[in-house]
C-alpha cells in the first residue's frame, strides 16, 4: 500500500498538526506515503482565475506522480477535488490531454492519464478497511461527542470522486469516527460549506457561513468539530476567536483531525499529533486520553 | 424593478458560455430554483443567487454578470451542481464567469494577489527557511524553498 | 375487472409469469409458468377465516408497508380472482405438524399444500402488452431525505394514508407521532424532468394526482397549510385545468420552486428551503410531513418482455410504438399491441382509451380467421441455398427458418416477414428474392440511372420511410437541391446489397450514398445495424482495392428532415466535384478486374 503524498501548499506550513498526526497515523496503519518533493499547487486557488493555469498545475502533479509510478494520496479535500477532476477530465478527452500535454513538454513532463487520486480518509477506508483500523485503535473515545464536517470537496463533484459516498447524506467520515467509539451526532447543515473559499474575496461573508455552522454544532452539543481539510480547519479553528469576537458570542469549541482523533486512540502522545498546534485548546477535552 | 435594455444584451453570451468546458448545459436551465434553494451563500446573502445569474446569463446580461460582485460569492461547494436535474453544472460556470470577468478586466485583489503569488512562487505558501526549521523541530522533512518549475509552466 | 374474471371467453392467469413467446401474428404460442396459489381459486369464497388463523405477519405491500397482512391473505378487498393466496416463503411450513392452522379454519378445505407451479402454453392469435410501470425510487434523490425523516412520504404512501379504506382509515396521521398532520407539502417532478435521476420526461400523471390529493385534504380538513412545490403544474387534459382552479381557490398555495435542502425539525417536522420564483426570496417552511409526487418508470420485466417479443424500447425504456401518431397502439411486429403505461406514463382515460383501440386493432386483424400478408416478402430459392444461416441471423423478425446442421435450406414465413430485405442483401449466394425489389429490378435503375453523363450523376439510395421521405419533404417544402441526384428507393437501407454499390462503381459512378432512419427509428426494427455494418465492411474494401473510401457516404436522414436531405445533398455534391474522371476510369479499371 504506497502512495504518492501530495502535501498541497496549506498543510506544510500552516498545518503541520494534520501532516504529523496524518503521518503517525499512516506509519501505523503500514501504508507507505512517499513525498512529492517537487509538487506545485493543486491548481484550486487558481481556478476562478485561471481555469486552464490551474488545469496545467493539477497536470503537473499528476505527471510527478505518474513518475513514481503511484497513485496520490491527498490530506487537503481541495487539493483531492482539484486533481481528481484534472485526471477526470483528461482521461475521458485525449484532445484535451494533449494540449496540456503540449504545455508540460516545456518542463520535460508528460501525463499519460491514470493516476488515481483519492483523499486520505477515502483511502483509510476502502483500502485499510474498517477492521484493520479497529485493531489498532487501543483507546477508547467513548465518552467524546463529535460533529462531523465533511466539506464539500472531499465528496463533490461525486462524478470525479466516482460517488463513494452519498452526497447528500454521507456517512464515511462517520464510520470512521465511530471507530475510536466516539459518538458521532447529526446536526442541521451537516453537509453546507466552511465558506473558506471566500476568504480571498469577503471576509466578512466566509465568517458568517461559517458561523452557521458552529451554532448549529454547539446547539446540537457536540465537544467537538472533526474534519478532514485545512481549509476547512482555517475557518472553524484558525478564525473561530475572531467569528467569536466579531459576533460576540463564545464557542470554545475544539476542531480536531481526522488523523488526530484516530492517533489519540491509537496511543499516540500529543505533541506527536500535532495537537498542541490547534489554535482552539484542546488540552481539556482530550485530557482523560493522556494520563 | 430591473430594465432589461434588450440594446445593451450580448446575444452571443449564452453561446460564448456553451462553447467552454463546463458551460455546455447552460440552455437546459428550466427555472426550478433548486440550486439557489441549495445555496449556503444565497441563504446568508441575497445578493447572490445562482438561478438569477443562469438566467441573466441567457438572457445575455453579460455586462451585469462580469462586472458584477456578486459571482465571486459563489463559494465552489458543488451543492447546486450536484442537485441540478437538467445536469447545468452551475458550479462550473460560475468558475467560468470569473474567468470571463477576469479576461474582461474585473478582479478582486484578494483573488489577484492569490493569482500572482501562485504564478510566482508555485505556491500559495511557499516555504521558507524558517517553516523548514519549524517542521525539522515537529519531526517533518524539510521541503523546497523554491519552485523554479512553475515560472518554467508559465512563460 | 371483475367482469373480466367473470367473462366467460376470457382467461384470467394471475400469478403467472410468461416464460418464452414463440411464433408469429396468428400463431403466437405463450409458454406461462403460472405459479401455485395453494387455495382453490373457483372454491374459495375470501371468508378470510384462514387469514385469522394464520400466527405468520408480515408487511402489507398493497398498503406500502403502513399496514400488515398474514402468510395467507387478499392482496386487496377488490382483488380478482376474489380468493385468498398463500405465500409458501412465509408460510411456517407445507408441514402440517409444523403449523397447518389455515387448513383446519378452512371450512370448504380449498387450502391444499401440495399445489404446485404449473408450465402451460396458451396459443393465441394477438398480444397485447399492458405490463403498466413501476414508481421512481426517491432514496436516490436524497436531498428530499425520504430515507432519513419518517414524516417525508411518497405520493404512493400518501395515497393509502388518506385512502378510507387505507391502514389509518383516511386519516392522515404523520408516522413518526400518529398525530394528525397539520400541515403538508407537496414536491412534484421527483423522479421525472431530471437529465440526472430518474427520467428526463415527464411523468404525465403526477401534477393531477397531487392536485387530487390537495382537493381531498381540503374537503377533510378545510383548515390544513397545503403546500405544493413545482417547476409547471400541466393541467392539459379535459376539465383538468377546473380542477386546478378548484385547488387553489380552495386555499392551496402554490409555490413555484423545488426545494434545495430537506432538514427535520426538533418536533420532527420538516423545515423545507425553497427559492419562491414569484417572489424572488429564499423561503423556509415549517411542514409536518412532506410527500414526493413520484414519476413513473418503465415497469421492471419490460427489457425481458422486449427481448422475448422482439419488441423496440424508446430512450427512456418504454416499449416503442410502430408510429407515434399513425399507429400509435401497435407494435412494429405484427399482432403485437401496447396498452397503458407499458407504452409510457399516462393516465387512466388515456389508458383506457389506448386499451379500447388495441383491443379494436387486434379484432380487426383477428376477426377472419385468416389475414393478408404484404405483397413485399422475401422468397427463397431452395436450389440455390447453401443453408449458412446469415438470412435467418439477419432477419429483425425471426421470420427465416434454416437448419444448418441438418441443412435444410431456409424458408420465409410470410405472415411474420416484414420485407425489409436485409435477408436477401445479406444472402453470400444469391438464394433469396426480394419480391417487388428484386436485385434485378434495383440494378436496372442503377444502370438506367449512370447511363448518360455518368460522372455527373450522384447515385442514392433512400429507404422508404426517412429518407426518400425526408426527400419528399425536401422537395415539399421547395428546398433547392442538386439536380443531378438520382434516388432509387428501396423498403429500408438493409436491402441495399454490396454488389448494388460495386455495380454502381463498375458503371462509373463518381458517389454513391446509402441512407435510412436514424439508429434506433429502423421501421423494421433494427435492420439498419446491418446496413451500418455492410457499408463499414465495404469501406474497408475499397481502402483495400485503393479506392477513396469517401467515395461511398452513409447517412441517417428521417421524414422530418428535409432541411438536412438537401444539406446532405449539397454535400454529396461537393464530394461528388473533388472526384476526377481518372479516378473513376481508374476505378473502372480496378473493379474490372
Amino acid at each position: 500500500m504506497t502512495y504518492a503524498l501530495f502535501l498541497g501548499c496549506t498543510i506544510p506550513a500552516r498545518s503541520r498538526n494534520y501532516e504529523l498526526s496524518a503521518r503517525k497515523v499512516a506509519q501505523q496503519l503500514g501504508i507507505e506515503l512517499v513525498d512529492m518533493n517537487d509538487f506545485v499547487c493543486c491548481g484550486f486557488p487558481l481556478k476562478s482565475a485561471d481555469m486552464d493555469a490551474a488545469e496545467r498545475m493539477a497536470a503537473y502533479n499528476l505527471s510527478l506522480a505518474q513518475k513514481q509510478n503511484l497513485d496520490i494520496c491527498a490530506l487537503c479535500s481541495s487539493c483531492t477535488s482539484a486533481l481528481a477532476e484534472t485526471a477526470h477530465h483528461l482521461s475521458q478527452d485525449d484532445g484535451r490531454r494533449a494540449l496540456v500535454n503540449e504545455q508540460l513538454s516545456k518542463v520535460g513532463a508528460v501525463y499519460q492519464g491514470d493516476i488515481r487520486v483519492r483523499h486520505f480518509a477515502r483511502i483509510l477506508l476502502e483500502e485499510v478497511g474498517a477492521e484493520r483500523i479497529r485493531s489498532h485503535l487501543h483507546k477508547d473515545l467513548s465518552d467524546l461527542t463529535i460533529a462531523v464536517h465533511y466539506g464539500c470537496h472531499y465528496l463533490k463533484p461525486s462524478a470525479v470522486h466516482n460517488h463513494f459516498d452519498d452526497v447528500e447524506d454521507p456517512r464515511s467520515l462517520d464510520t470512521l469516527i465511530g471507530l475510536t467509539g466516539a459518538k458521532v451526532i447529526d446536526y442541521p447543515g451537516r453537509r453546507n460549506c466552511c465558506g473558506g473559499p471566500l476568504l480571498p474575496v469577503e471576509e466578512a461573508l466566509a465568517a458568517s457561513v461559517s458561523k452557521e455552522k458552529l451554532d448549529a454544532v454547539k446547539e446540537a452539543g457536540a465537544d467537538a468539530i472533526c474534519l478532514v481539510c485545512p481549509f476547512c480547519a482555517v475557518m472553524y479553528d484558525g478564525n473561530q476567536k475572531s467569528i467569536e469576537s466579531q459576533y460576540g458570542v463564545e464557542y470554545g469549541l475544539p476542531v480536531l483531525y481526522l488523523t488526530q482523533l484516530l492517533g489519540v486512540a491509537m496511543g499516540f502522545d500529543r505533541k506527536e499529533l500535532g495537537l498542541n498546534m490547534n489554535v482552539v485548546k484542546t488540552k481539556a477535552l482530550l485530557k482523560r486520553y493522556f494520563e | 424593478m430591473t430594465e432589461i435594455d434588450v440594446n445593451k444584451t450580448d446575444p452571443y453570451f449564452a453561446r460564448d458560455i456553451m462553447n467552454q468546458p463546463g458551460g455546455e448545459k447552460i440552455w437546459a436551465c428550466f427555472s426550478c430554483r433548486t440550486c439557489t434553494a441549495s445555496c449556503p451563500i444565497a441563504a446568508i446573502n441575497h445578493t447572490f443567487n445562482p438561478a438569477r445569474i443562469i438566467r441573466m446569463a441567457l438572457y445575455g446580461l453579460k455586462q451585469d454578470i462580469l462586472r458584477s460582485d456578486f459571482i465571486w460569492f459563489c463559494s465552489n461547494c458543488y451543492a447546486c451542481q450536484e442537485r441540478c436535474p437538467q445536469g447545468v453544472r452551475i458550479t462550473d460556470i460560475m468558475t467560468l464567469l470569473k474567468n470571463m470577468a477576469i479576461q474582461g478586466g474585473y478582479m478582486p485583489s484578494g483573488i489577484k494577489s492569490q493569482m500572482d503569488i501562485i504564478k510566482g512562487e508555485g505556491r500559495i505558501y511557499p516555504i521558507d527557511d524558517f517553516d523548514n526549521k519549524k517542521r525539522a523541530k515537529a519531526g517533518l522533512p524539510p521541503l523546497p524553498t523554491s519552485c523554479e518549475v512553475v515560472k518554467a509552466l508559465f512563460s | 375487472m371483475t367482469d373480466v374474471g367473470r367473462h366467460p371467453r376470457i382467461t384470467l392467469h394471475t400469478l403467472s409469469e410468461i416464460k418464452d413467446v414463440n411464433g408469429y401474428v396468428g400463431n403466437f404460442d405463450v409458454s406461462i409458468l403460472k405459479r401455485a396459489r395453494y387455495v382453490d381459486e373457483n372454491e374459495c369464497t375470501a371468508c378470510g377465516d384462514c387469514a385469522e388463523a394464520c400466527p405468520v405477519i408480515r408487511p402489507d405491500e398493497f398498503n406500502l408497508g403502513l399496514s400488515s397482512r398474514r402468510a395467507i391473505f387478499s392482496p386487496f378487498p377488490q382483488a380478482v380472482p376474489s380468493a385468498y393466496v398463500l405465500n409458501a416463503n412465509e408460510c411456517l411450513g407445507h408441514n402440517p405438524v409444523v403449523c397447518g392452522k389455515c387448513l383446519e379454519a378452512c371450512d370448504k378445505g380449498c387450502i391444499d399444500f401440495h399445489m404446485s407451479d404449473k408450465e402451460i402454453v396458451e396459443h393465441v392469435g394477438s398480444i397485447v402488452v399492458a405490463t403498466g410501470f413501476d414508481v421512481y425510487d426517491p432514496t436516490e434523490l436524497d436531498e428530499y431525505a425520504y430515507s432519513r425523516f419518517e414524516n417525508v412520504l411518497t405520493s404512493l404512501e400518501f395515497e393509502r394514508l388518506i385512502n378510507a379504506g387505507g391502514p389509518t382509515g383516511g386519516e392522515v396521521l404523520r408516522p413518526t407521532d400518529r398525530q394528525p398532520a397539520r400541515s403538508i407539502g407537496f414536491v412534484q417532478c421527483v423522479g421525472s424532468r431530471s437529465a440526472k435521476k430518474g427520467g428526463n420526461y415527464c411523468s404525465n400523471i403526477c401534477c393531477m394526482n397531487t392536485v387530487k390529493s390537495t382537493l381531498m385534504l381540503k374537503e377533510h380538513y378545510p383548515d390544513m397549510d397545503i403546500k405544493v412545490f413545482y417547476i409547471d403544474i400541466r393541467a392539459f387534459g379535459k376539465g383538468f385545468e377546473e380542477l386546478y382552479t378548484r385547488s387553489r381557490r380552495s386555499g392551496v398555495h402554490y409555490i413555484r420552486g423545488l426545494p434545495g435542502t430537506v432538514e427535520e425539525d426538533p418536533d420532527k417536522g420538516l423545515s423545507v428551503a425553497v427559492e419562491n420564483t414569484a417572489t424572488g426570496n429564499l423561503e423556509i417552511h415549517h411542514l409536518d410531513m412532506l410527500v414526493l409526487a413520484l414519476g413513473l418508470k418503465p415497469a421492471a420485466s419490460t427489457q425481458r418482455l422486449q427481448e422475448m417479443l422482439g419488441l423496440q424500447l424508446n430512450p427512456d425504456g418504454f416499449f416503442l410504438e410502430a408510429h407515434p401518431k399513425l399507429q400509435p397502439v401497435d407494435a412494429a411486429t405484427r399482432g403485437i399491441y401496447y396498452a397503458g403505461c407499458a407504452e409510457g406514463p399516462k393516465d387512466i382515460k388515456e389508458s383506457v382509451t389506448q386499451a379500447s383501440a388495441a383491443a379494436a386493432r387486434a379484432i380487426r386483424l383477428m376477426h377472419k380467421g385468416e389475414i393478408t400478408t404484404e405483397a413485399i416478402t422475401s422468397m427463397v430459392i431452395e436450389e440455390a441455398c447453401k443453408c449458412c444461416g446469415k438470412c435467418a441471423e439477419v432477419c429483425p423478425y425471426n421470420a427465416v427458418t434454416v437448419d444448418v446442421k441438418k441443412k435444410i435450406p431456409a424458408s420465409v414465413n410470410t405472415a411474420a416477414c416484414a420485407g425489409c430485405g436485409t435477408c436477401a442483401a445479406e444472402c453470400p449466394f444469391d438464394a433469396i428474392i426480394m419480391n417487388h425489389f428484386t436485385d434485378g429490378q434495383i440494378l436496372n435503375q442503377v444502370h438506367t440511372a449512370l447511363e448518360e453523363s455518368t460522372q455527373e450523376k450522384i447515385l442514392v439510395f433512400a429507404c422508404n420511410w426517412c429518407s426518400y421521405a425526408g426527400a419528399d419533404y425536401a422537395g415539399v417544402s421547395r428546398l433547392q437541391y442538386p439536380p443531378n441526384v438520382r434516388l432509387i428507393r428501396t423498403m429500408c437501407s438493409g436491402r441495399v446489397d454490396e454488389k448494388f454499390i460495386w455495380d454502381g462503381f463498375r458503371a462509373g459512378a463518381p458517389v454513391i450514398l446509402v441512407s435510412g432512419c436514424h439508429i434506433g427509428d429502423c421501421h423494421y426494427i433494427d435492420a439498419n445495424h446491418w446496413t451500418e455494418k455492410r457499408v463499414k465492411k465495404v469501406h474497408k474494401k475499397m481502402a483495400k482495392m485503393g479506392i477513396r473510401p469517401e467515395r461511398l457516404q452513409l447517412e441517417w436522414i428521417s421524414a422530418a428532415e428535409g432541411v438536412r436531405f438537401a444539406e446532405v445533398m449539397d454535400g454529396m455534391e461537393k464530394l461528388r466535384q473533388s472526384v476526377t474522371p481518372e479516378e473513376i476510369a481508374e476505378t473502372v479499371q480496378l473493379l474490372k478486374e
